[in-house]
């Protein structure tokens, strides 16, 4: 099938692009597994304005692979009406059949995904803050296991229901706004919550609604790590788990603890695997434009309206 | 007597009555929101980040309005009727709520309720409690430009007023 917009022009031809986004991502950060991103659209009223009546949930989806080329990444001047960060970008995805075979695209499992449409946004690494390291075992703990580390994830072999935690010893995150991390389980493990905790004690407690992760597969988890924030989503295989966010926490304080609070232990041989833990500042590609789509790839012309002024939050917040 | 400063005394008077929505009324005050649910700047923000709704008030320009024989404005005070005029702007985005009586105004529904109260509060703020500024007069010109802009996805709309008082020395 010929590609639907912009026919004219040479192509060229038939690309093989998860092979070309795999070969950028090991080269380039142009490359990268981006969190497609659709906010709750709320029912309208007989005026056409959007009640506080839910229409279609948050989507909110990791591993998508992208190549984000800007042509603005961050303009600082200030706009009428106020946003004071702005810039554009050419951002290229699979074809969407590709995305849709991924689970958690596929509209099979997730009804209200239908294709990428205007408005809906992008959500790219800018620059990882923190990285809890997991190459090792340094800093890691549990209440009821044995940590061991393979050299790219930890694995914790249980002993029972519990946590387990990462100790930053007080590590600036303050210019994070997401939080990233990949686990993996041999049984079906309940993941009752995860807290980061400030050097003042105060606790961000993320709590996700009946997530179970059965055993296997890596699920990418990826939240907003941002004041005002209350609630969120985790999808897995299309389905989502709603996550609210809840408790007092100043961002301007060191984070000194990551952990991940879990039930579901049936025997000695349970196991969960964290990797690629990440504090991580965020840019949000809002789509305006399809540029082209075609049987390899989509391209999107996309803008960023908001962005923080980090040295501006430190010195007034 | 005090240094004048009467451009200050009424750009802040004003910041601090729209940030609670406070506007006098036959019975007294009453006001349209609550502190916290509007931000109000007072030029395009600087800030870290843009909260929204916001409002930002823009001084734009000041001079004479009217002068008088010899500047006298009384036996032993000199001086003229000065004006202040401010541009003022309203971005609501798409996340922006606020509850009002009970119901949750959003988008073109908010931007309509902002600006009317908005008007409320440049109409029938109480400046008699700046004891070195005497207003005497408000304009207030209306919103125009009331559009969605796609580009920075917000709603938007702009008014302008000019306040006159006593410039005494």
């Amino acid at each position: 099938m010929p590609g639907l917009i912009g026919s004219q022009g040479v192509r060229p031809g038939a690309l093989n692009m998860n092979r070309v986004f795999r070969a950028l991502r090991y080269r380039t950060e142009q490359a990268q597994y981006v969190t497609y991103h659709r906010p709750e659209i709320f029912k309208i009223d007989s005026y056409g304005v959007p009640t506080n009546v839910g229409g279609s949930d948050e989507i909110l989806i990791p591993d998508l692979p992208a190549i984000i080329r800007p042509t603005l990444t961050a303009d600082y001047q200030r706009q009428k009406e106020g946003n004071n960060i702005i810039g554009a970008a050419r951002v290229y995805t699979p074809n969407i059949t590709t995305i849709k075979n991924y689970a958690n695209f596929d509209q099979d499992n997730n009804t209200n995904f239908n294709e990428i449409e205007g408005w809906d946004r992008l959500i790219t690494n800018y620059r990882t803050v923190f990285n809890i390291p997991t190459s090792g075992t340094t800093n890691w703990a549990t209440d009821a296991g044995v940590i061991t580390s393979d050299g790219e994830s930890i694995t914790n072999t249980l002993t029972g229901n519990g946590y387990t935690k990462y100790t930053a010893t007080s590590k600036n995150v303050l210019e994070a706004d997401r939080l990233r991390f990949k686990i993996k389980t041999n049984f079906t493990l309940t993941l009752t919550s995860g807290t980061a905790t400030n050097i003042s004690a105060e606790t961000l407690k993320y709590t996700p609604t009946s997530l179970t992760i059965p055993s296997g597969t890596w699920l990418t988890v990826d939240l907003p790590f941002v004041s005002g924030t209350t609630t969120s989503s985790i999808y897995r295989e299309g389905t989502r788990y709603a996550v609210t966010i809840a408790g007092t926490y100043d961002y301007e304080k060191n984070l000194n603890i990551f952990q991940l609070n879990y039930t579901g232990y049936t025997g000695v041989t349970n196991t969960i695997q964290l990797k690629e833990v990440e504090f991580y500042k965020s840019v949000s590609w809002h789509v305006h434009s399809l540029k082209d789509m075609t049987d390899g790839y989509i391209i999107f012309n996309c803008v960023r309206t908001r962005g923080r002024n980090d040295k501006l939050r430190r010195a007034y917040e | 007597m005090p240094k004048p400063d009467h451009l200050n005394d009424i750009e802040r008077k004003l910041i601090d009555q729209l940030r609670t929505g406070t506007f006098g009324t036959a019975s007294g005050t009453d006001t349209a929101w609550s502190d916290g649910d509007v931000t109000v700047y007072g030029q395009f923000p600087a800030n870290a980040e843009v909260q929204y709704p916001a409002l930002i008030v823009e001084h734009i320009a000041n001079g004479l309005e009217t002068q008088f024989m010899g500047q006298d404005m009384g036996s032993s005070v000199k001086g003229e009727i000065y004006g202040i005029g401010f541009n003022i702007f309203i971005g609501v985005d798409k996340d922006s709520s606020i509850t009002v009586d009970g119901e949750v105004y959003k988008e073109r529904r908010l931007l309509n309720y902002l600006m009317l109260n908005c008007a409320n509060v440049l109409m029938d703020t109480d400046f008699s409690s700046l004891s070195n500024t005497q207003v005497l007069e408000r304009h207030y010109a209306g919103f125009r430009e009331i559009s969605y802009i796609p580009e920075l996805e917000i709603w938007t709309s702009r008014t302008n007023m000019i306040i006159t008082f006593k410039n005494e020395r």
